[in-house]
């Protein structure tokens, strides 16, 4: 089973983005739903496995 | 007189924001329940009010105070003046932003039980690798 992890990547101007990886199901977007807490979130994609249950990665970026 | 410019930002968090500015060099903050009126370099009480204050002795000298106000939204807005964008400018802003940012994620992890397991910079940004548990 694959390690489940989160990547949160800071810009210099404190924007962030939010990267999970190793999720199945909706569990990825419960994880990107809290830090998008830290601000405007501007996209949010998931992707395809999200939808058949399948692994999922996906990304959140927010603004500061 | 220096006029105030306010300045939007999405910090609510007061602790990270506390903890943010020391990490600046601002160890000396004021934190209001309810908002004061900021001081102006010739000890004039100004209009401008903020629950979060750094008096203008900490700032430097002919310096205002600087002033940290929560909108209606939660969110804290930076209120600094003219005179005293020239230190506080952007750069000093976005660096402020991303410590906080960096504080507010490790906290939000640390509450969801995620474990830290690396911190790096890459192309100018800082990268947290977290490791949620199964």
């Amino acid at each position: 089973m694959a390690q489940k992890l989160v990547t949160v990547t800071i810009a210099e101007n404190g924007e962030l983005e939010v990267e999970t990886s190793g999720f199945q199901g909706k569990g990825c977007k419960a994880v990107t739903e809290a830090f998008a807490s830290m601000g405007k979130v501007k996209s949010e994609n998931t992707k395809p496995e999200f939808y058949s249950g399948g692994g999922a990665t996906g990304t959140v970026s927010t603004g500061s | 007189m220096s006029e105030y410019i306010k300045q939007t930002t999405s910090i609510n968090d007061l602790s990270c924001l506390l903890q943010a500015l020391a990490a600046k060099g601002y160890g000396e903050v004021e934190n209001h329940e309810t908002a004061q009126s900021l001081v102006g370099y010739h000890g004039d009480i100004r209009p401008e009010k903020a629950e979060v204050i750094i008096r203008r002795k900490f700032v430097g000298g002919s310096s205002n105070d600087l002033g940290f106000k929560k909108d209606a939204k939660g969110n804290y807005e930076f209120i600094v003046s003219q005179f005293d964008k020239g230190k506080h400018n952007q750069k000093w802003f976005d660096d402020l932003k991303t410590e906080y940012a960096i504080l507010k994620a490790k906290k939000i992890a640390k509450s969801k039980g995620y474990e830290l397991l690396q911190t790096k910079q890459k192309d100018n940004k800082t990268v947290l690798t977290f490791k949620v548990q199964a």
